[in-house]
């Protein structure tokens, strides 16, 4: 599962990525390059090691051998939602956003995901589908330039999916980040912002 | 004393019940049921009742002499009596006043040490071993001490109510803390917030549910412990009145001051409900019409 593609100034570039966890090792030399404003999907049978390289573009997850070169801050929205559930959607969405505007920012990525109404809800009110929504509002606003997506829309059902899959198309046309995404599913060599794994 | 292992004893219900059939719902807050709620509310009111016309009827009848137990309405009487001429508001407020001092030491105590050992192996390994053994006594019976150092002023009477606060509200905020969800704080770096940020708006929110039943449960503990050390020994306060009256066979007197200790007891139990379910209206369990 590897690719690269060539190009000028790559958003993210890996070289010989090696992730271990004890003796087993996840990751054996990878090589990835992603352009900026393309779209990559991981495929791999489960466990082959797709969260893994996720975490380790996000820096959440120390790297073994080889070079990362990826965005300092890359938005994640991860397989389950993660919202903080003592905290409005708002407040949800613009958290480690600057204080100010706040409000009206998060307002405008909640209404792009089609929760423009529920700015003051609880996060407990929300379907699975609108949880996820909201985090990935949460990863818009901050205008990544890398954006990971870790199976986001993995525990929904089929249709809810599908709808999913193409907002997040249709959110990374407008938004141009270089985005990295663990598809369930569909096999996805997305040619609009950019492709593939 | 901890919490952890009160909850954990609880056990699970229903979780092997067979299926229920459900009955079919009335349209929330509907008439029927609103009178249906009512009419429960009005039957769990008919024990209490029932129990208080049986006590007056066998003290009037002469079944239980005044000296063992006096009416209730001669309770009431003492109340209105001790309240209009007596000291009732004084000693009441003495009362209060050594348990609100107390639980506040005690609290603020528990919380800063709870929070250092939440957060800090090097804190954790410092402080908790000690703090554990020292729970591990009851601390009523420190009571014989606490009177060798302190006499049986207010001193002795507010270190007691500390230390009884202090061990629930250590524990539930250390637990509070070391429960809260990895996987948010693995958020808190991805969103790149400072340490500080981190724990304002992560990890003490997630503690606070814990932390607060630590309150409730200390603030049962100080009351108990209140009653303890007013009883030993004091110049006033409501242990006072007790003990005064005692001398006199006031009985009425004493069952007074055990129904105003029963009542503080409850009002600050609904204090603290109150605080639950301001502080945690984003919590499911704690929910405006949840339970
Ligand atoms: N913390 C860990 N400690 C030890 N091994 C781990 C750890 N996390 C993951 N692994 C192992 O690393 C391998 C890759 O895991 P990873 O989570 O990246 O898989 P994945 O491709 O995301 O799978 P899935 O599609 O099921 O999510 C697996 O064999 C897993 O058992
Ligand atoms: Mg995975």
């Amino acid at each position: 599962m590897s690719l690269s593609v060539v190009a000028s100034r790559p958003a993210v570039a890996v070289r010989g990525l090696v992730r271990r966890y004890g003796a087993r090792t996840v990751i054996a030399g990878l090589d990835l390059t992603i352009e900026r404003g393309e779209f990559v999907a991981l495929l791999g049978e489960s466990g082959c090691g797709k969260t893994t390289l996720l975490r380790a573009l996000s820096g959440l997850d120390p790297i073994d051998g080889g070079a990362v070169d990826a965005p300092r801050r890359p938005a994640v929205v991860f397989q389950e939602h993660r919202l903080l559930p003592w905290d409005s959607l708002w407040r949800n969405v613009s958290l480690g956003q600057p204080e100010n505007g706040a409000r009206e920012r998060a307002a405008g990525a909640l209404a792009e995901v089609g929760l423009g109404e529920r700015l003051d809800d609880w996060p407990r009110n929300l379907s699975g589908g609108q949880a996820q929504r909201v985090a990935l509002a949460r990863a818009l606003v901050q205008e990544p330039e890398l954006l990971l997506l870790d199976e986001p829309f993995a525990a929904l059902d089929a249709l809810t999916r599908l709808k999913m899959q193409a907002l997040v198309k249709e959110l990374v046309a407008r938004h141009r980040p270089a985005s990295c995404s663990s598809p369930t599913t569909s096999t996805r060599r997305s040619r609009s912002p950019t492709a593939c794994c | 004393m901890s919490l952890a292992e009160d909850r954990a004893s609880v056990p699970v219900a229903g979780s092997s019940a067979a299926p229920r059939r459900r009955p079919a719902k009335a349209p929330a807050g509907g008439p029927s049921k609103r009178a249906s709620r009512q009419a429960l509310a009005a039957l769990s009111w008919a024990a209490p009742v029932a129990f208080l016309i049986v006590w007056e009827t066998l003290c009037r009848s002469g079944y239980v002499a005044p000296q063992i137990l006096p009416a209730p309405s001669k309770v009431a009487l003492t109340a209105w009596k001790l309240a209009t001429t007596g000291s009732l508001f004084h000693d009441l407020g003495v009362s209060l006043l050594r348990a609100a001092t107390g639980f506040t030491i005690g609290g603020a105590l528990g919380f800063a040490l709870g929070v250092a050992v939440g957060f800090s192996r090097v804190a954790e390994a410092a402080i908790d071993r000690s703090v554990q053994m020292v729970r591990a006594v009851p601390f009523l019976a420190a009571l014989p001490l606490t009177i060798i150092w302190f006499g049986v002023g207010e001193t002795q009477k507010i270190f007691l109510v500390s230390l009884g606060v202090l061990f629930p509200i250590y524990v539930n905020t250390v637990l509070g803390i070391r429960q809260v969800d990895p996987k948010l704080l693995e958020l808190a770096r991805v969103q790149g917030l400072s340490a500080w940020t981190t724990i304002a708006r992560v990890i003490l929110p997630g503690a606070l549910p814990s932390v607060l039943t630590g309150v409730r449960y200390a603030l049962a503990v100080a009351w108990l412990a209140l009653v303890v050390a007013e009883t030993v020994g004091a110049q006033a306060g409501l242990g006072f009145l007790a003990m005064d009256a005692r001398e006199f066979l006031r009985t009425d007197v004493i069952v007074l001051t055990i129904v105003i200790y029963a009542a503080i007891g409850a009002g600050s139990d609904a204090i603290a409900r109150l605080l639950e379910r301001r502080l945690l209206r984003w919590h499911p369990n704690y929910a405006e019409g949840a339970r």
